[in-house]
């Protein structure tokens, strides 16, 4: 294995297995990739082809029906802290407020009270949370809850960040807003990103790489790097030409999944 | 209005106009309902001339109620009741929390209880009645065994339903934490089922609180039920009211004082009840 | 096909168990005789107030007075709680009548009753109606007031009336509370039966199950109450299930949880 590869992922097959009529369903065929230590990697792919099921097997909330995920070499065997996961229905707990929110996973590690809150109030400042530690979910709007979901999960600096469409549940306007904060943000942290989203944009504008993923059952269908480095990204490179090129060509890419995916729907249903 | 803007306008105009019908709008809805009540009441009496001694008039029942007060009936049977459905809930929320758990955690607890305690929820309490006496005899414990059996199965249910219900993606959020099975049984199960317990709890007691009177009239030689039993074989219709009033009574201060706080100081804080 | 028999297969298993710890704690002694009568005596009683004809009548009985009492209670119910629910001083007003009301329901008027009207179907009617009448009326009363405001508004811009409205948006649109209100009801209702029939009737399964233990037939007691749940769940299989099955269930208004 090559050195510095943080997530290993080799030969992953999934599929999901109804328990009472024993049907099948193959979500993940035979996916391998790596991602190094610190990358931002996007992954997008047609509705269904298996993203989530991939963050969930890379998290350890499921087994692998074949294959092997690896991280810092050692085998995913469960969840663990060294994993955090950002999801996209926010699943911030309504009977917690913000702060008790976010120290959750410290309070679950064991982290001292003063330090705790050392570290809740560091995150606090950063996401932009100041001012609404002590209210509840229900008080917050939409891009508040996911940054708290975003600040409980970094809280614990995990090595690896996992984010399955944090973003889709949110309007458009917060949704850039948050994507671009979390480009920033992203400057200032060490761990390791793996985002997933559907959107063409957010994947080109934040990954240092985007994986395609085929439509069901998924597979890669190409990695592309991006031809601008994270620290020189920002708003204004989505008028770069290169960049439009690059973005172009991952719209190209996931457009014919999607048609191939809707073609294969309507034969199937005629 | 010259120099006042339009919002000091609005204000003002809400701070007398509005005051002043509140109050009469609290009037009508709060005292208006029983004076009603009073009024039909009065009128069958005026109007249809029952038998004075099945149809007492609302000053008979009064006094009987403070009759009742005076010579410690009242304090004593009411107090009976009360122990008895604390002494009720005291065995049934906890068995029925636990097993509500058990259930809704555990496919093999459910796959085997689930049936059997589906079975007896058909069962009212009622009608075991006759065989717990056999068993008990005619005593306390017999009356807090029926009221448990049925304040029992409104937990159960609810519990099941609440830890259903958790979203699963909860307790994936406290897992990629790092949270064990334990944490996410404490941090997210039991408060993310608190609601639907506290309605099981709610919706119980409802139950036992009827179960109890009818054992009462039954069983008991004392406590609200038997009160108004042991009134009607003497024919005192007016003391028959009077305990009716007193149960009514009884059951809307323990929902309204002890279970309704309940479910404000938690699930309405945590905004998980819109209404 | 093949779940739905591993399903059934679980859900008995449970039950021969119970007969079967049943059957022997009382066949050893483990619990005296006097408490409990063996399976084995059951069946036998069982089988001879079939074949005498006393089960098949009281149970008879007992049907004809919950059901007669449940569908007058249910209507009037229906009735006060659409209008409390479509005008809403009419549900602001009356509402705390009806919590105490409901609060004291069912067996609580079972003296005052017996008072007024002496022993018989009168008093066991009222009762069971009583238990009703209240659950269902606030049950739709909030059914009506939680319909969404959108359907009554869609309907309007499509140029219906208030008949409408109420046809076609606030009826189908309170049955999902409505249902829940008839089948607490029935339980309550069947209940207030079962007590009613013990303390103020000669006749009905409650009355069978309440001679048997003043003579101390502990087989006619558990034969009673396993008939009472039998019961039970036949009518609530028989009447709520295909009702759902036909309205709620078909407009996708109940999210079905796994068990
Ligand atoms: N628990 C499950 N049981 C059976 N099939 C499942 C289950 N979860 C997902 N699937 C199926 O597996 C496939 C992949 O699902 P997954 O949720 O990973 O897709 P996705 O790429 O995240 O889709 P989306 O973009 O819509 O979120 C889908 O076809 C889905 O129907
Ligand atoms: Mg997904």
């Amino acid at each position: 294995m090559e050195m510095g590869s943080q997530i290993c992922v080799r030969n992953v097959t999934h599929f999901y297995t109804n328990r009472y009529t024993r049907e099948t369903v193959l979500a993940l065929k035979d996916v391998s990739f790596e991602v190094d230590q610190g990358e931002f990697v996007c992954i997008i792919g047609p509705s269904g082809c298996g993203k989530s099921t991939l963050l969930y097997l890379i998290a350890g909330l499921m087994k692998p029906t074949m294959g092997e995920i690896r991280v810092d070499d050692r085998p995913v065997t469960g969840p663990g802290p060294d994993r955090g996961m950002v999801f996209q229905e926010f699943a911030i707990l309504p009977w917690r407020t913000v702060w008790r929110n976010i120290s959750h996973g410290l309070e679950i590690q064991g982290v001292p009270r003063e330090k705790r809150d050392e570290i809740v109030r560091r995150y606090i400042q950063l996401i932009g949370l100041e001012g609404f530690e002590n209210k509840y979910p229900y008080e917050l709007s939409g891009g508040m809850k996911q940054r708290v979901a975003l600040a409980r999960t970094l809280a614990c600096n995990p090595k690896v960040v996992l984010m399955d469409e944090p973003f889709a549940a949110l309007d458009v306007q917060t949704r850039i807003t948050l994507r671009n904060e979390l480009l920033k943000l992203s400057l200032q942290l060490s761990n390791t990103i793996l985002f997933v989203t559907h959107s063409v944009d957010e994947a080109a504008l934040l990954g240092d790489r985007v994986i395609v993923m085929t439509k069901r059952p998924g597979q890669v269908k190409e990695i592309v790097q991006n031809p601008i480095p994270r620290r020189e990204r920002n708003e204004r490179t989505l008028e770069d030409p290169a960049f439009i090129r690059y973005r172009n060509h991952l719209f190209q890419s996931v457009r014919a999944e999607v048609q191939t995916a809707e073609y294969e729907e309507l034969v199937q249903r005629s | 209005m010259a120099g006042t803007g339009l919002a000091e306008a609005v204000r003002q105009a809400k701070g007398i106009e509005w005051k002043r019908l509140e109050f009469l709008e609290a009037i009508v809805y709060n005292v208006g309902p029983y004076f009603l009540l009073l009024l039909v009441w009065e009128g069958v009496r005026v109007f249809l001339q029952p038998d004075p001694r099945f149809v007492p008039d609302v000053r008979e029942v009064i006094g009987e109620l403070i009759y009742i007060l005076k010579n410690g009936i009242l304090v004593d049977y009411l107090s009976r009741s009360l122990l008895r459905i604390a002494l009720a809930a005291g065995v049934a929320i906890p068995i029925g929390i636990l097993i509500g758990f058990g259930i809704g955690l555990n496919e093999a607890i459910a796959n085997t209880l689930l049936p059997l305690i589906r079975f007896f929820n058909s069962i009212p309490a009622i009608a075991w009645l006759p065989l717990f006496i056999i068993w008990l005899g005619f005593k306390d414990q017999t009356i807090i065994l029926d009221a448990s059996y049925g304040l029992f199965f409104p937990v159960v249910f609810n519990t099941i339903v609440g830890v259903q219900t958790v979203p699963r993606v909860f307790r994936d959020a406290v897992r990629t934490l790092g949270g064990s099975w334990w944490h996410v049984v404490t941090d997210v199960i039991l408060p993310g089922s608190l609601p639907a317990v506290l309605i099981g709890i709610r919706t119980g007691f409802a139950y036992a609180w009827r179960g109890l009177i009818a054992a009462e009239m039954i069983v008991a030689a004392n406590g609200l039920g038997y009160l108004i039993f042991k009134a009607q074989s003497m024919i005192l219709a007016d003391r028959i009211i009077a305990g009716m009033i007193l149960i009514g009574l009884t059951w809307s201060f323990l929902d309204y004082f002890l279970l309704q706080p309940l479910e404000e100081g938690t699930i309405r804080r945590w905004g998980l009840v819109q209404r | 096909m093949r779940g739905r028999v591993v399903a059934w297969t679980q859900s008995v298993i449970p039950f021969i168990g119970l007969i079967l710890a049943w059957w022997i704690l009382t066949t050893t002694y483990a619990i005296p005789r006097a408490l409990f009568p063996r399976p084995s005596e059951v069946w036998e009683i069982f089988v001879q107030s079939v074949a005498d004809g006393s089960l098949i009548w009281n149970l008879g009985i007992s049907l004809a007075r919950l059901l007669i009492s449940f569908a007058l209670g249910g209507i009037l119910g229906i009735l006060l709680g659409f209008g409390m629910g479509l005008f809403a001083g009419l549900g602001r007003f009356l509402r705390p009548l009806i919590n105490f009301f409901n609060s004291i329901s069912g067996i609580t008027w079972l003296p005052l009753i017996m008072l007024w009207l002496g022993l018989g179907e009168r008093v066991i009617g009222f009762v069971i109606l009583n238990a009703v009448v209240f659950v269902v009326a606030l049950n739709t009363m909030v059914g009506v007031q939680v319909v969404p405001r959108v359907y009554e508004n869609a309907l309007y811009t499509l140029g219906g009336t208030r008949w409408h409205v109420i046809r076609d948006v606030l009826i189908p649109g309170a049955l999902p509370h409505m249902l829940a209100g008839l089948r607490v009801a029935l339980g309550m209702g069947w209940r207030a039966l079962i007590a009613g029939e013990i303390v103020a009737s000669s006749s009905g399964i409650g009355y069978q199950i309440y001679l048997g233990s003043s003579y101390f037939k502990q087989d006619l007691v558990v034969m009673g109450i396993l008939m009472v749940g039998l019961m039970a769940t036949l009518l609530d299989r028989l009447i709520f299930e295909p009702l759902e099955q036909a309205t709620i269930r078909r407009w996708g208004l109940v999210v079905e949880h796994k068990a």
